[in-house]
């Protein structure tokens, strides 16, 4: 599987800036086109971000309509899908100020993470790269935002530093320094882990 | 065992959560959208 393909839009006839051409002259079926494109890869940023499948998806949808609505007015100054990642991280963040204890995000609905275990490793192996997942997936949920969608972007998702930095309208150096920063916080609480046998719900406020 | 960020690092795509395995998200977004569309636009034909 060929990750990010969808954004990329590689393995597709027609490039993306083509099909949102269409779809700003008012073309449904061609906007159509770019929501299939894109929906899984938005909806798993949103995921990472929200931590809640419900909350994620709802965002996913509303941004896409927000995107249809706005679609006249893209100019193609950046690329489609750093234009709708930014659309769907505000859209989630306003979802979030306006819950209960306002902009908090939830905490992980795992259930809906699908795990993949790789099929060549022994029961062994499996079960301690199930316990990593867990580890890492814990430490990222613990991040501060403002430091989780850094390293969601560019360590998971695969977005270079520019389409990264464009994402989320920050100058290269914030951006580079709140990365650093995420994946120190994550490292120390892997570390903390495989030194101490530390349990899940000793890690937290650190 | 992480020995190293590089190998940290290197975990973490594997992270990567892929909803259409099992889970159409997109599929489901793409109706729901193309049904509010209609809707809206629907309603401002009427207007």
């Amino acid at each position: 599987v060929a990750f990010g393909s969808g954004r990329q839009a590689t393995g597709h006839l027609t490039s993306d800036e083509a099909v949102v051409e269409q779809a700003r002259g008012g073309d449904r079926a061609a906007f159509e086109e770019l929501v299939r494109r894109h929906a899984d890869r938005l909806y798993a940023v949103l995921l990472r971000y929200t931590g809640d499948a419900e909350e994620a998806e709802e965002a996913t949808q509303e941004a896409f309509l927000r995107a249809w609505r706005r679609i006249e007015g893209f100019e193609g100054r950046s690329q489609f899908f750093t234009w709708l990642y930014r659309i769907g991280i505000n859209e989630a963040k306003r979802r979030a100020e306006r819950r209960p204890g306002g902009g908090r995000v939830a905490a992980a609905d795992e259930g809906h993470i699908e795990r993949v275990a790789d099929e060549r490793a022994g029961p062994r192996q499996q079960a301690e790269q199930a316990e990593l997942r867990e580890v890492l997936e814990k430490a990222i949920l613990d991040l501060p935002e403002s430091y989780r969608l850094p390293l969601v972007l560019r360590d998971i998702e695969g977005l270079s530093t520019s389409e990264a930095t464009e994402v989320m309208e920050l100058k290269e150096a914030a951006f580079k320094s709140r990365l650093h920063r995420a994946r120190m916080i994550v490292r120390q609480a892997v570390d903390r882990y495989l030194a101490g046998g530390e349990s899940d719900s000793g890690s937290k406020g650190s | 065992m992480i020995a190293s960020l590089r190998a940290l690092l290197a975990a973490l795509p594997s992270l990567q959560v892929c909803p259409g395995w099992g889970d159409p998200v997109a599929d489901r977004t793409a109706e729901a959208v193309m049904r509010r569309i209609e809707a809206e636009e629907g309603s401002r034909g009427e207007h």
